[in-house]
């Protein structure tokens, strides 16, 4: 705390150019607490760092991901820059060799491909939904810089999240002295506190066996000697000690630069997350209940629609999370049900689309006698045009207008009678209305019926 | 004893799971007729599931 009051103090009263904010930002960069996040833990470093509660950063992450998809690029820039708590390098930079890290490299390279999606969603300059994907990007990273000058100098990590001993913050590239020992403590300044009587040094004591190599590496802000105090800063009185925390009413000035109680610093609480195999094997069992299935529709059975097939996986998904529920694991299930029940809803909507009939595509129709009028028009994933103008129409008849994730077009006579029916979900008919219409002419004489079945697709009836 | 209870989300999130994928196996045309003329008694179900639920679930100490 103290460290970064005078510290901020002192970076703010220095002008220092924009790059070099740059560099500082990257130097003193957050880094991800896996364990104290949903995901990566990257909201969870970035509010530890600068100070804001993490639920704030997620609200933008979040915001910004609806807002042109901005806030799911960036996390996933931060999951690969950022390093792990503990980690001496990022996902990203041990990919190509340098360093190391606690990510794997397929989940490294699965990151990357997420990345590659969510960038080229966004479009390549960020025009996609209008720019807002640009917008929001600048402004995150614009509230990133703002969090910067707020608070330049990271708070100390816990001594759990240390990464290698060569850097004394946790920071990639940031060691400064902090909390435990201040070399400025040992100068002389007004609020030294000579002691009250001098007694000679004891003789210089043996080695002592506990002390090694290891442990003097294990904390490195130990100095058992005292060479700082020569080469203390050159203004000692601006950075002014204060007790640490064992001595808060400060008594005992002399020995402020003794590091803190050990105790419970050598044993850093690190909870294991318990590994499950029950997301793997769950999900496992229903990409093969989903092949099984999938191979007895290859082999003919008509009744198994994709959306069924997806209804089979996610049974066996369900079943998973049932059975993961009452064993308290099994969490990650829960990533794959959403995507799952909205595939199989909107593909249950739908119906299954026939790719072997040649109903996509662009399709034109002119029946002129009744002969040439079919009972049924369709259409999947292409435009068709129903022109029924020079149509003889000599008694009633009937046609099914199916249309899926497509538009038709059903152009009428002037005075052909028509009675429109249509079944719509999630698309629209326009033109004339429901029910029957006579034209010009009245509605004396022979009936066309359109029976209209319309999913995801626009279909316009009107009269040309 | 809390360790031993079943986690509700993903009690929660199975039964959605189960129940979407019903709705789906059975095809999605079928239920219209049923919903159309039942749907007081759906809600009638489902009001004396989540009341029972309510009622029969062990407190919390």
């Amino acid at each position: 705390m103290r460290a970064r009051t005078l510290g901020g103090h002192d970076y703010c009263m220095t002008k220092t150019s924009f790059s070099e904010q740059l560099q500082a930002m990257w130097r003193t960069r957050p880094v991800r607490f896996p364990r104290k996040g949903p995901v990566a833990g990257v909201a969870a470093g970035i509010g530890y760092r600068y100070g804001v509660d993490p639920v704030l950063i997620r609200i933008a992450f979040v915001v910004s991901t609806i807002f042109g998809g901005a806030g799911i690029v960036l996390y996933l820039a931060g999951w690969l820059l950022l390093n792990q708590a503990g980690d001496p390098s990022s996902a990203a930079e041990s990919l190509f060799g340098k360093g190391r890290s606690s990510e794997s490299q397929t989940k490294t390279i699965v990151l990357v491909v997420a990345l590659a999606i969510s960038v080229s969603t966004i479009g390549p300059v960020g025009m996609g939904l209008g720019g807002s994907g640009l917008i929001s990007a600048l402004l995150m990273l614009g509230g990133y810089w703002l969090l910067h000058q707020r608070q330049p100098l990271p708070p100390p990590l816990a001594t759990g999240d240390y990464g290698s001993a060569a850097s004394v913050t946790g920071y990639p590239g940031a060691d400064y002295p902090v909390g435990q020992y201040n070399p400025a403590a040992n100068a002389y300044s007004p609020y030294t506190r000579l002691p009250d009587s001098y007694v000679p040094d004891p003789p210089t004591p043996q080695p002592d066996p506990t002390v090694t190599q290891e442990n003097i590496e294990t904390h490195p802000t130990i100095r058992l000697t005292k060479p700082e105090a020569d080469s203390a800063p050159s203004d000692p009185f601006n950075s002014l000690s204060m007790p640490p925390s064992w001595d808060p009413l400060g008594v005992a000035p002399f020995a402020w630069d003794l590091p803190e109680p050990a105790g419970p610093v050598a044993t850093p609480v690190r909870i294991e997350r318990t590994r499950s195999r029950l997301t793997s094997v769950v999900i496992g069992l229903a990409i093969l209940a989903a092949a099984g299935t999938g191979a007895m529709a290859a082999l003919g059975a008509d009744w198994l629609t994709p959306g069924r097939i997806g209804a089979v996986a996610l049974a066996v998904v369900g079943l998973g999370l049932v059975i993961g529920a009452f064993l308290r694991r099994g969490y990650g299930l829960l990533m794959v049900t959403g995507p799952l029940i909205g595939f199989v809803v909107l593909a249950s909507m739908i119906g299954p689309i026939d790719f072997d009939r040649t109903t996509m595509g662009e399709h034109s129709w002119k029946p002129t006698t009744l002969a040439d009028l079919q009972a049924d028009y369709e259409v999947a994933l292409g435009s068709g045009k129903l022109d029924l103008t020079s149509l003889d129409l000599t008694k009633d008849a009937t046609v099914k207008i199916d249309a899926q994730l497509g538009n038709i077009e059903v152009l009428l006579p002037a005075n052909m009678n028509v009675r429109k029916q249509s079944t719509i979900f999630a698309g629209e008919t326009t033109g004339i209305p429901d029910g029957l219409d006579g034209g010009g002419d009245g509605t004396s004489g022979p009936v066309l019926t359109l029976d209209i079945d319309s999913r995801f697709a626009s279909v316009e009836v009107h009269r040309g | 004893m809390a360790k031993n209870r079943p986690s509700a989300l993903l009690l929660f999130a199975g039964l959605i799971a189960l129940a979407f994928s019903a709705w789906a196996l059975a095809g999605p045309d079928t239920w219209g007729a049923v919903a159309g003329n039942n749907v007081g008694w759906i809600v009638v179900l489902a009001a004396i599931v989540v009341g029972a639920v309510l009622v029969l679930s062990p407190s919390r100490r």
